[in-house]
């Protein structure tokens, strides 16, 4: 059975024919050409399906498409500035060194982009239990935590 | 081949795994109520953040229809009657964590909420999700028999049903998923100088909610130790070893899996509760 929804993705607007069954992370992926948001557990679990809808820190892998009709979605793909500039919270995993195999890293910079964008100057305590909802294998997290206080420092989110 | 080893339970069930269904988005209580009603060789499940219903799907569920309750009105409202907080069946947990109504009448609740999984979660869960989710780890059912809370259902025949939190574990998990009652709100008396602290550092060998109130009345309600949370009453009066010992020494037989046994599950109920215990006592009224 199918549902006709409207997306307005990075501000494109997309009218799309959905099987109820169809996740948002399938639309984003395989629709839409979007494959920044990955597909890790699949279950909900450790956010490295993460997009932003209306603002909230999203799992794609557990969202049904048809749940966000009309919603505005923002994925790592819409974050890229003129020319390809890096967004300041991009840039500040680049400095802080963030990243390792990148799996996580978009979710995790969409999360972090949620946090700011709420509370331009966490402390190092919210940004940790902010930033807990996604998980990374590689890094160990202090360098993500770093990142987002980078961020944070050069007004990122205000 | 992928399917026979998912169907023998050596592959997880991707969410390519879930099946098509009728999608039903009531706007009104009457309206989600009536498409549960559904024909004999049908099924429908009701679904709030989603959370727990596409894990189940995901796991081999494949309801006919799928009633989103996401538009239902009268879901997501709170507010404060007769000296107690109401809060709608769809409201999230992240709501419960920031609201101002919430944050006054119930500081600790809202604390203890705010521990919950985490912002992604609390974001899209929902309290009626959690509790209609019968999930012996989760904390919203335990908190909530432990203030003394009461569920509202609304049922198929136009009937209201009110049911004690501490009483819902008694309520055998197939008869409200039958009936196709829907949770619509969850009623949490503010009153009496209530205090209540919450231990959730042993998860998933246990968790601890403790209240007492101004007349030296205490509940304490446990989880992921059962099938579903116990929750007893006790006076406030003696010792808080003694009292500890004595709910633990008289609780059923606790749960056994590769997380602990059930002496030790036993063993931390006790200490829990006599930790949370003096600690009430500490804070005083
Ligand atoms: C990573 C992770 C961490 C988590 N950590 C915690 C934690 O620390 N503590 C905790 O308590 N929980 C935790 N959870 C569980 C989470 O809180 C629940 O999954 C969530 O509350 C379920 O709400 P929902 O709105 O998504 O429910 P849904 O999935 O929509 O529904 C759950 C069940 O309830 C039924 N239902 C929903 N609403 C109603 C209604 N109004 N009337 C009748 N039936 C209804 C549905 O049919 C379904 O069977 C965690 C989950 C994840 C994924
Ligand atoms: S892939 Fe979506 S939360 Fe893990
Ligand atoms: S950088 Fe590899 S999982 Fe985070």
């Amino acid at each position: 059975m199918t549902e006709q929804i409207e997306l307005f993705v990075n501000d494109e607007e997309h009218f799309i024919t959905v099987d109820t069954s169809e996740m948002l992370v399938d639309v984003l992926r395989d629709r839409l050409g979007l494959k920044g948001a990955k597909i890790g557990c699949d279950r909900g679990v450790c956010g490295a399906c993460t997009v932003l809808v209306n603002g909230d820190p999203t799992a794609s892998c557990s969202t049904f498409a048809w749940r966000v009709d009309g919603a505005r979605i923002v994925t790592i793909e819409g974050l890229a500035g003129e020319e390809g500039a890096l967004d300041p919270v991009q840039q500040a995993f680049f400095e802080a060194g963030a990243l390792q195999c990148g799996y996580c890293t978009p979710g995790m910079i969409l999360l972090a982009k949620s946090l700011l964008a709420r509370n331009p100057h966490p402390d190092r305590a919210e940004i940790t239990d902010w930033m807990g909802a996604n998980i990374c294998r590689c890094t160990g997290y202090k360098m993500i935590i770093d990142a987002v206080e980078i961020a944070a420092a050069t007004g990122e989110g205000q | 081949m992928d399917h026979d080893l998912m169907e023998a339970g050596w592959v997880s069930r991707g969410h390519g795994s879930i099946a098509t269904f009728e999608l039903i988005r009531p706007t009104r209580v009457v309206d989600a109520l009536a498409a549960h009603r559904v024909a004999e060789d049908s099924s429908a499940a009701y679904m709030a953040g989603g959370i727990d219903q596409i894990n189940r799907m995901q796991d081999g569920a494949a309801p006919d229809r799928v009633i989103d309750l996401s538009r239902v009105q009268g879901l997501t409202g709170i507010s404060e009657k007769f000296g107690a907080l109401n809060i709608g069946a769809g409201v999230t947990h992240h709501r419960i964590e920031t609201d101002p109504m919430i944050a006054s009448l119930a500081p600790d609740l809202a604390a203890a909420w705010a521990t919950f999984g985490n912002i992604r979660v609390r974001m899209a869960g929902t309290i009626g999700g959690n509790i209609m989710a019968r999930h012996p780890n989760y904390d919203g059912p335990v908190l909530l028999a432990a203030c003394g809370a009461r569920y509202v259902f609304e049922k198929p025949d136009g009937m209201t049903s009110l049911i004690d939190a501490d009483s819902w574990p008694d309520v055998p998990p197939g008869a409200d998923a039958a009936s196709g009652a829907l949770l619509t709100r969850i009623v949490i008396p503010t009153g009496g100088d209530r205090r209540l602290v919450f231990d959730r550092s042993l998860k998933p060998v246990i968790s601890v909610a403790v209240a007492v109130d101004g007349n030296g009345g205490g509940r304490a309600a446990m989880g992921c130790a059962f099938a579903e949370p116990v929750c007893v009453a006790f006076d406030v009066g003696a010792n808080a070893g003694e009292i500890a010992a004595e709910i633990a020494g008289a609780l059923p037989v606790p749960i056994r899996d590769v997380f602990a046994g059930s002496d030790y599950r036993r063993r931390m109920a006790r200490v829990l509760l006599e930790r949370q215990i003096t600690l009430l006592a500490e804070m005083g009224p």
